[in-house]
């Protein structure tokens, strides 16, 4: 926020009337970060790993992003070639610049320079990378149990609504089979829980433990997302298996069993927990280590 | 953290009649920099030599920025650190910080893409004069005005700052572009028909549009008698009053005409600019939300936000730190609707679009810092009222 140093009459028709021309290293470095920020939404995309990071409805605008950033940033080099005034201070520059080019002197002048902007201004190009180191430097992964320290599981059908977005109740899918989701839909459509037991169950999930319950019990969980993580929910079914404690957190497993009435013992039983009620319970026949499917997440 | 830097060799050498670029943004700064540093060194003199303008606000500007950043990280993962939870859980966390950052930055970057197209090719193709013929200047038809313009730019609350900056620096007035910044999250088609997939045309749906709609227009209208260089930053205000400047002389292009094509790349470039210049708050947006939601328990924001008058707060903090985009916060907002009262989802959706954490960093690469303040704390506190006064007395 710093005022013009020039008259600012001077100055504005300046800013109207015509172009400052930024320097080629400038540009090249502009253009440099923006097709780079597009290559790094390209390589998710193409990678299989976007949908770790959004719903899969809007890959078509991450494809939009990557088209548009790549445009915007090819647009810079070449503004170069066109005809300039004789005394224009880069004159005696190449007249065309190809990134490489400008890559090559940039990374040429730079450690020339040691005064207070380059130090400055390296934090503001580090910014505005930053999506692209965190991207790489921390493999891709979707969010697992640790993403349940500030979104709480609820298994108590009633005040659970708050995690359990409604857009679910509006979806009827009896046919096929059904995830996670699909069994918690399946739970507010049945005034009676109990006429689900014995129903055979095959979902997949990533194994939570929730100090709540016994030892024998886990969660199989899926996070649900209509947008991006930032909104993510989490579903769970409560499993009955008596080697849980040597399944690993966050392990993604298939799960095959059938639901039961709930064993717990009411000191099992989360705190305030109504005594007549009992979540259902999956007593699992089999459990299989798999791996992290291609759409981690489950969407409304 | 814009370095505003004004380009004084392009007073000393006047070129041919071109649209602005923002020239603002710090890599040019470096840029220069370095070629000033060169130049200097090789050739004695030059117009790349730029005088160095107080370095010491760039500096605060950074220095603030990245310790806003590092108290942002040590909040997040010092308590990890510090209760000893183990270098496992430590990368867990910081997986699922990087996991969530990604989510909301890879899903808010074609927005702002569009944004920083639709504003690129405002710069290069739409004329003063055309903003002076249709925008109305007087007070209440100007925030109304402002409030609809969405429905002709839809964009959504990361393409909005661009496309306002860029209407800005075309003369548009002032309380045009703050009810247009607030409204047009909402008033705009693809949030029309999100919201009414998710809720259908009931009290949710009309009520969502008619208080952005209100709030918008009365927070634009409180900003109708502001002059420019009290709300925008310098740079934008400084073209801002150029626009408006009839007696200044009009460029007259020298040579021949640009052809549309070259016209369309030049608008591309400084859509690039655009982008450049606002993603780096989107980033620190992002950056923050994404910490917030790896701080801050939603379980325990939604269990004490019961009643009436608490859970309108409660969901528009949430609204305000979880920063999902405004076209489909309506089907998140669905999932409140079992537990929450009417006044409370319809606080968390008129709220959240007009300002959240990312959109708020956004709004100051255009207005001063004050001025975002205000435009945070106008619409929560009319926001709270309404959803408070909704709940008690209407109770739909």
């Amino acid at each position: 926020m710093m005022q013009p140093n020039t008259e600012p009459s001077t100055q504005s028709v300046n800013q109207d009337a015509q172009t400052v021309r930024p320097s080629p290293i400038q540009n090249g470095a502009k253009a440099i970060l923006l097709i780079a920020l597009g290559l790094f939404l390209y390589s998710r995309l193409t990678g299989g790993t976007l949908a770790f990071y959004i719903n899969e409805r809007f890959f078509g605008y991450t494809l939009f992003a990557f088209v548009g950033l790549i445009a915007v940033g090819l647009s810079y080099p070449l503004i170069r070639s066109h005809p300039r005034r004789k005394s224009a201070p880069n004159a005696a520059r190449p007249q065309t610049l190809t990134p490489q080019t400008i890559d090559y002197q940039y990374h040429d002048l730079a450690p020339h320079d040691h005064s207070r902007d380059h130090r400055l201004t390296l934090v503001g190009a580090l910014v505005i990378a930053l999506p692209i180191l965190l991207g790489l430097l921390v493999p891709p992964r979707p969010l697992g149990a640790a993403a349940l320290e500030t979104r709480e599981l609820n298994l108590d059908l009633r005040s659970g609504g708050a995690n359990l977005p409604a857009a679910i109740a509006a979806v009827s899918q009896d046919d096929g089979p059904r995830n996670i989701m699909d069994w918690w839909h399946t739970f507010q459509r049945t005034p009676d829980l109990t006429t689900l037991e014995g129903s055979e169950v095959n979902v997949q999930g990533f194994v939570y433990h929730d100090p709540r319950y016994g030892e024998e019990y886990f969660m199989v969980t899926r996070f649900v997302v209509s947008c991006c993580t930032a909104d993510a929910s989490a579903l769970a079914l409560l499993v009955h298996w008596p080697q849980a404690p040597a399944l690993e957190t966050d392990q993604w497993v298939e799960v095959r069993g059938v639901f039961t009435p709930g064993d717990l013992s009411p000191a099992d039983l989360p705190p305030g927990s109504e005594a007549s009620w009992r979540p259902p319970v999956l007593t699992a026949a089999s459990i299989t280590p798999i791996e992290i499917p291609s759409h981690p997440y489950l969407y409304p | 953290m814009i370095s505003d830097q004004p380009e004084p060799s392009s007073t000393r050498t006047p070129r041919a009649a071109e649209p602005s670029y923002h020239v603002g943004m710090n890599l040019g700064t470096r840029a220069d920099a370095l070629t000033g540093t060169v130049t200097g060194t090789v050739t004695g003199t030059g117009p790349l030599i730029r005088p160095r303008p107080s370095r010491q606000s760039q500096l605060l500007r950074w220095g603030l920025s990245a310790l806003l950043l590092g108290v942002a990280l040590v909040v997040v993962f010092g308590d990890v650190l510090s209760t000893g939870g183990g270098r496992l859980l430590l990368w867990q966390r910081v997986q699922t910080f990087v996991t969530i950052f990604l989510g909301i930055f890879i899903e808010a970057v074609p927005f702002l893409v569009a944004g920083s197209m639709v504003s690129g090719f405002i710069a290069v193709f739409v004329d003063q004069t055309t903003i002076e013929r249709f925008i109305p200047r007087r007070a209440l038809p100007a925030s109304i005005a402002g409030a609809l313009l969405g429905i002709v730019f839809p964009v959504c609350e990361c393409g909005v700052v661009p496309v306002t900056r860029r209407l800005y620096e075309k003369g548009l007035p002032m309380s045009v572009g703050i009810s247009f910044l607030l409204a047009a999250p909402v008033i705009n088609i693809i949030v029309f028909a999100s919201t009414q997939a998710a809720f259908g045309f009931g009290v949710i749906f009309w009520g969502r549009i008619i208080i952005t709609f209100v709030v918008a227009a009365l927070v634009g209208l409180v900003f109708h008698l502001a002059k420019p260089h009290q709300i925008l930053l310098p740079k934008i205000s400084a073209a801002h009053a150029a626009a408006c400047d009839h007696t200044l002389p009009r460029p007259s292009p020298t040579g021949p005409q640009p052809t549309t094509g070259q016209r369309s790349r030049r608008a591309l470039t400084t859509a690039g600019d655009d982008f450049i210049d606002m993603v780096r708050y989107l980033i620190l947006g992002c950056l923050l939300a994404a910490g917030m939601q790896t701080l801050v328990s939603q379980s325990a924001l939604l269990t004490i936000g019961q009643g009436p008058i608490i859970s309108v707060v409660a969901l528009q903090l949430l609204a305000f730190v979880l920063s999902v985009c405004s076209t489909v916060d309506a089907f998140l907002a669905l999932a409140f609707s079992a537990t929450f009262t009417t006044g409370s989802l319809l606080a968390f959706l008129t709220f959240g679009p007009m300002v959240d954490i990312k959109s708020a960093l956004m709004f100051l690469s255009v207005l001063q810092r004050r001025v975002v303040f205000y435009l945070i704390l106008l619409p929560f506190t009319m926001i709270m009222l309404i959803g408070i006064v909704w709940n008690l007395y209407v109770g739909i």
